[in-house]
This record gives structure tokens, C-alpha cells and sequence, in this order.
């Protein structure tokens, strides 16, 4: 059997070549975090500099939206063209800048409201480059992007880590086994960790369907108007992932006496892979055909031809996963027992219970049937929801979609059978257990008592055993592994008679010899009280009971 | 040249739960440390991660680049030491100097008889399966 000690102070079984790589790996690693550093610091230096150009007074004489790249498979369609006059130096100065970088989106909506912002003849303020007076801009660098920085951080610490510590010598880590036994240190990274799940998350979640579902719903309230198709298209992005696809139909309209522009189709921006279907939805909208769109009666250059959830705005429920995943491990994390920290002077926490327990522990039928009946049913919906979406997603189906399709509907028939499966088992016979004391020393008695109730009729035999087992779990959250290895198994009872099934009382007497309840975080000894009712050609009976099992007495422990 | 050791009254290293224990602590450093601690604790060694918990700290005051101090622990009633088929339940008693670099340490026994428990794997009982094929086979 694999045996091994958990090395927690040093590194030094790593190869000089194992450690080249590992440096190797840190460094390309915090690399890029260095080299994207680099960029945005590039565009940020400049930007900032924009802060300290001088406020001058100016005039817009020239605003509007162009197409820009019509039929181009990259850039964005729309741009805001500005032109503005000022006075620097004594002279009229002519400026057809709005940021240092060009202002230019595929939402043509966003471009609309700057050209509203920024109407022709209206007053405002631009900034002039003191040292250069013919450069100016009308708005200065977002200091928002700033917060750009935050993303290279992980990479370059993580990197940096790496590299780092594949150097550190055993010897100036300290070499106390006890120092090890402080957890806090574990707890705040699960904290930082799914705390980080959970933002990320979050942000996704809000971005991709929180936000569109409240467009969604406020759009009800929003007027239908006429409006004109200019052109239609399903435009193509180029990605590191292949080619995706958006809806892009221009269209005209009046609102209020004053005529808008738009290009959104729903409330869902960006691009994702299948043509097919999106080409079907432009295809409704030829050019030069008149259409209905529902215009933002608090914002004019807001409007969409269908206001209703798409399709999509299920795959955006996507990043539930990583809220859940984020959420429940906090939760977890913060619920961890801080295992046992040195106090000086006084005992700490035991892993093994010795203070006194209850006369008797009455056990309740567990839950445990209808949370594997729900289970079932989440993952049977959850299989099969994702297989019909995933089909109606990409029709036709060709060979590449349709084998891993056949797999999974595979699974997805196996889930049905355990719906099946689970709900039968809900109408098994349920035991209710008493057991006296309520935690058994080593070398004492165990007294078990049972009652069975629903139709115990059906019953062909019933066992109740306890057992004991080791339980070691190896490495930490997604990547934990826990091994387990049964030491003990001993029977409480076994009777196939009707009146002993239904209700009957055992009595067993632990060895001395065996360990009691042993409760550290990765290694545990536990005690079970199983409960097993054969039941032909149905679900059997099967509940488990987990008991203390306490150190033997003083007396019982020196008879061995 | 640093050394620090451990010595238990009459070289004792198997106890039984519950009982008082005692022994000396002596250590010779290159630099009178800032703090220096003698520690009753128990750790896993095995399959799985290693768990470690601290019984007891005595704290040595005012300690010296060189010096001896007794020592006196009263020993748990549990967990003792057992040897399983994935987890082995160890004792020890270390003297740790500063910030843990300097460090002796006495591995020690806690058992009513002894030894250790040896816990066997059921050869009849598949391992990481549920209850239902344990009781079949029996």
C-alpha cells in the first residue's frame, strides 16, 4: 500500500532540473503579468498626462456618427467624429479630437449619445496641451482603466512565488513539525480563493443576465415605433477561438420629432459561434422593409427589435456556477473548525471526544432518500436540459457535435434511471434508532433499539452492523482525494423475522482493542451504525447513523 | 554549533493516557533566544494530509544561550497513538527555539498497553464502497 508523509518543510526531494522548470515556468508566468503591465502603463502614461493640460473654453462645430469598416470582419463599425475650435496663444485652433485614442464602437448607441453630448454648437470645455497648443482633447483619460493594473497582479505574484520559492532552501523554512499546526494561514488563502470565485462570478453573472433580464423587464413599458432597416448583416469577429457571429441590423427611427439611429437587435452584446441561426433572425429584417422597435422613452438613443429574453441569456446563467462554487466554499471555509492552536499553558481542543455524552441518542430516519430523489432529479434536468440545448444549438448536427451528443444522452438516460430509482426508495420502510449511552466507551456495551416504520412487510432481511473506518483525505478543495479503509465490522443484529424487523433491541460490546472517534480535519476514524433492509426487486433500505465511540475506561484499558 | 535535547525521567518513551510525565529540557546556542518552548502535541503521518494539534506549551522564561529546565506535562486521555492502514497517530515533544529553526524533538508513544493499536484493513470489505456490499458479505 502507498504510504507516505506529507513533506510540509522543504522541497528538497525536487530536481535541479524540476527546478529549473519550475523557475522557468514562474517567470514566463509573472512575464506576462510584467509584459501586460507594460502595456497599460504605456496607454496610461500618456493618458494621465492629460490631467495636467490646461482647461480652455471651446465650441463644437462639426458632430456626427460615420460607419466605419462596412463588410470587415474586425473593427468597430461606428465612430464619433468631432471637430471643435479654441483659443490657445492667441489664435483659433481647430481640433477633431475627442480622446488620444479614437472613440469607435460596434453599439452604435454609444457613439449616438456622445454626438448628442457633444452637439454642434454648444460650449464647452476642452484640454489644451500647454506644450503643445494644436493638441487638445475633449474628454481626459478614464481614470477607471486604471484598475486594469489589478489584473496582471495575480499572474506576476503567482509567478513570482513560484520562481521564489523552488529556491528556498529547506533549511530557512523552520523546521518545527508543531509550528504546522496553526491552520490560519490555509484558511485566509480559501477565503482569498473563494472569495475570488465569487466576484468574479458575480461580475459575469450581473454583466451577462442580471443586466439584460432588467432591460428585459423594464422594455415592457417601453413604446413600439416604426422604424427602417438601413442594412442587415450577421457580422463576423475573429477570436483566439475561431470565428463568432453577431446580429448587426441598422435601423432608423423618430422619437419625440427627433430621428435616432440604433444597431441593437436584443440586450445582449457581444458575439458567440453559430451563423445559422443568427442569419435566420436577419434574414426577417431585409434592408429598405420597415419594422417595429421599442425605443427608451428616458433615453431616445436606446431601442431594440425585440425586447423579449433570447436564448442566449440561459447561457449566461453559466457563471452561477462559479457564484455557487464561490459562495458555498466561504460559506464552508468560514464554518472550518480552526483546528488547534497552540495556547500556551493550557490543553487545546481534542480530536477525540472524552467529556460525558447524553444517557441515550435517538436517531431519526435521515433525509437522505429525498435529497438523492432531489439530487437525481437536479442532475437529470440539468444532463438533459444542456443535451436539448446543446442540440437545438447547433443544427445541423454534423459527426463532431453529434458523437460527444450520444455520450451524454447516455448519461442523460442513465439520470432518468436514477430518478427512478430514488423515488421508489422513498417508499421504503424507514428505522428509527435509540441507542444507549449516547457515546459508547471502548470495552462497553452498546444498547441499540429499532423501529421500522412504513411497509415492513416487504422486507426479506434486516441487518444492523457497526462499522469502523479510516478516512484520509489527500490534498486540498477541487483536487482533495479521500481514501477510506474499514478496520471494523461487527454485527448488531441480523433477523429475517416480521416482529424482530419491525421493532427489536441488540446488544453489543465494543472490543477494547480498536480506536475510538478520532475528528481531524484530513484523518478521522468513524463509527457507523448501518441499517440494511433487503427488499426483492426493489430498492433496499439502506441508512447510516454516525456515533462517538469514546477511549476505553482506565479499568477496561489496563484488562487488555 | 546549536543543540538542543530532550530527555524524559528514566529515558521513558511509551505512556499510558491520562498520566503525568516529566524530564528535562537542555539546550546550547550560539545566541541567548527570544523565546524558546517545549510543546506535547500529536500529528498524522500516512495517506492523507498531515493534521497536526498541540496538547500543551510550556514556555521557558528568561532562558539563557545555555541551560537545562525540568519539565512537567500531563499526558491526554485521547486520541492515543494508533497505527492504521491510512492514518498512524503520533506523539512527540519538541523544543523549539526562536522561530522554529532550531529544534529538537522526541517522538513518544501514548497507548493504555503500550502499543499502539494496529488497525487491519477488512479484506472482505470493499474499500470505498457503500455499506450495502459490506453487510453481503458477511
Amino acid at each position: 500500500m502507498f504510504r507516505a508523509v506529507i513533506n510540509y518543510r522543504g522541497n528538497s526531494s525536487t530536481t535541479f532540473g524540476g527546478k529549473i522548470f519550475a523557475t522557468l515556468f514562474g517567470l514566463v508566468f509573472a512575464g506576462f503579468g510584467v509584459l501586460f503591465c507594460v502595456l497599460i502603463f504605456r496607454d496610461a502614461s500618456a493618458g494621465l498626462q492629460t490631467w495636467r493640460w490646461t482647461e480652455t473654453p471651446c465650441t463644437i462645430t462639426a458632430s456626427d456618427v460615420i460607419r466605419q469598416n462596412i463588410g470587415k470582419r474586425d473593427g468597430d463599425e461606428f465612430a464619433f467624429a468631432v471637430k471643435y475650435t479654441y483659443t490657445a496663444k492667441g489664435r483659433e485652433i481647430v481640433s477633431q479630437q475627442y480622446q488620444l485614442q479614437p472613440a469607435s464602437s460596434d453599439d452604435y448607441a454609444r457613439m449616438a449619445r456622445l454626438s448628442e453630448r457633444y452637439a454642434v454648437g454648444a460650449k464647452t470645455i476642452c484640454y489644451v496641451n500647454s506644450n503643445s497648443p494644436d493638441t487638445a482633447v475633449l474628454a481626459r483619460y478614464n481614470l477607471w482603466t486604471l484598475f486594469l493594473f489589478l489584473f496582471p497582479l495575480p499572474f506576476m505574484g503567482f509567478g513570482a512565488l513560484v520562481a521564489y520559492s523552488v529556491w528556498q532552501s529547506p533549511s530557512s523554512r523552520p523546521s518545527s513539525l508543531s509550528a504546522q499546526a496553526v491552520p490560519a494561514k490555509n484558511k485566509s488563502a480559501g477565503i482569498v480563493k473563494c472569495s475570488f470565485f465569487l466576484l468574479i462570478g458575480g461580475v459575469a453573472l450581473y454583466f451577462l443576465f442580471l443586466h439584460p433580464m432588467s432591460k428585459v423587464i423594464v422594455a415592457r413599458s417601453w413604446p413600439a415605433v416604426p422604424c427602417n432597416i438601413i442594412s442587415n448583416a450577421v457580422k463576423s469577429h475573429s477570436g483566439s477561438k475561431g470565428t463568432t457571429y453577431s446580429i448587426n441590423i441598422f435601423y432608423s427611427y423618430d422619437f419625440n420629432g427627433h430621428p435616432h439611429k440604433s444597431n441593437a437587435y436584443d440586450f445582449m452584446s457581444g458575439s458567440s459561434s453559430g451563423y445559422a441561426g443568427k442569419q435566420a433572425v436577419v434574414s426577417q429584417y431585409p434592408s429598405g422593409t420597415k419594422a417595429i422597435c421599442y425605443v427608451n422613452p428616458n433615453d431616445p438613443t436606446e431601442a431594440v427589435l425585440m425586447r423579449g429574453q433570447s436564448s442566449m441569456m440561459w447561457f449566461a446563467l453559466i457563471p452561477l456556477v462559479f457564484v455557487a462554487i464561490g459562495g458555498g466554499g466561504l460559506i464552508a471555509v468560514l464554518r472550518q473548525r480552526s483546528g488547534n492552536p497552540a495556547s500556551a499553558g493550557s490543553p487545546a481542543s481534542s480530536p477525540t471526544t472524552t467529556s460525558p455524552t447524553p444517557e441515550t441518542l435517538v436517531f431519526k430516519p435521515s433525509a437522505a432518500p429525498w435529497k438523492m430523489f432531489i439530487g437525481a432529479i437536479f442532475v437529470c434536468l440539468l444532463l438533459n436540459g444542456l443535451i436539448v440545448l446543446f442540440a437545438f444549438k447547433w443544427r445541423p448536427l454534423d459527426a463532431f457535435i453529434l458523437l460527444p451528443l450520444i455520450t451524454f444522452g447516455c448519461f442523460g438516460l442513465i439520470s432518468y434511471g436514477s430518478v427512478i430509482y430514488y423515488f421508489l426508495a422513498l417508499f421504503d420502510p424507514r428505522p428509527h434508532l435509540t441507542i444507549q449511552p449516547g457515546a459508547v466507551a471502548l470495552g462497553d456495551s452498546l444498547h441499540v433499539q429499532w423501529t421500522l416504520t412504513g411497509n415492513v412487510s416487504r422486507l426479506k432481511n434486516l441487518q444492523l452492523r457497526l462499522t469502523g473506518r479510516e478516512e484520509a483525505t489527500k490534498g486540498h478543495g477541487k483536487n482533495a482525494v479521500t481514501a477510506t479503509s474499514y478496520f471494523a465490522n461487527l454485527e448488531i443484529a441480523n433477523t429475517a423475522l416480521q416482529r424482530e424487523m419491525q421493532r427489536g433491541e441488540a446488544c453489543l460490546t465494543l472490543p477494547v482493542h480498536l480506536v475510538p472517534s478520532f475528528d481531524a480535519p484530513s484523518n478521522k476514524i468513524i463509527w457507523t451504525i448501518y441499517v440494511l433492509g433487503e427488499i426483492p426487486r426493489w430498492p433496499d433500505v439502506k441508512q447510516e447513523f454516525p456515533i462517538t465511540i469514546l477511549p476505553a475506561q482506565p479499568a477496561a484499558a489496563q484488562s487488555i | 554549533m546549536n543543540s538542543l535535547h530532550i530527555k524524559t525521567d528514566g529515558d521513558q518513551t511509551t505512556f499510558s493516557p491520562g498520566i503525568e510525565i516529566s524530564g528535562t529540557a537542555t539546550w546550547q546556542l550560539d545566541q541567548s533566544p527570544a523565546q524558546i518552548e517545549l510543546r506535547l502535541f500529536w500529528f498524522t503521518s500516512g495517506m492523507g494530509n498531515e493534521d497536526i494539534g498541540i496538547h500543551q506549551t510550556i514556555s521557558f522564561d528568561h532562558a539563557s544561550r545555555q541551560d537545562s529546565r525540568p519539565f512537567r506535562f500531563q499526558l491526554p486521555a485521547a486520541p492515543c497513538s494508533f497505527d492504521g492502514q491510512l492514518t498512524t497517530l503520533n506523539w512527540a515533544l519538541e523544543l523549539v527555539a526562536g522561530s522554529g529553526k532550531e529544534v529538537a524533538r522526541l517522538e513518544i508513544i501514548i497507548a493504555p498497553d503500550g502499543t499502539p493499536p494496529k488497525l487491519e484493513r477488512l479484506p472482505h470489505v470493499k474499500q470505498k464502497k457503500s455499506f450495502f456490499e459490506l453487510g453481503s458479505h458477511r
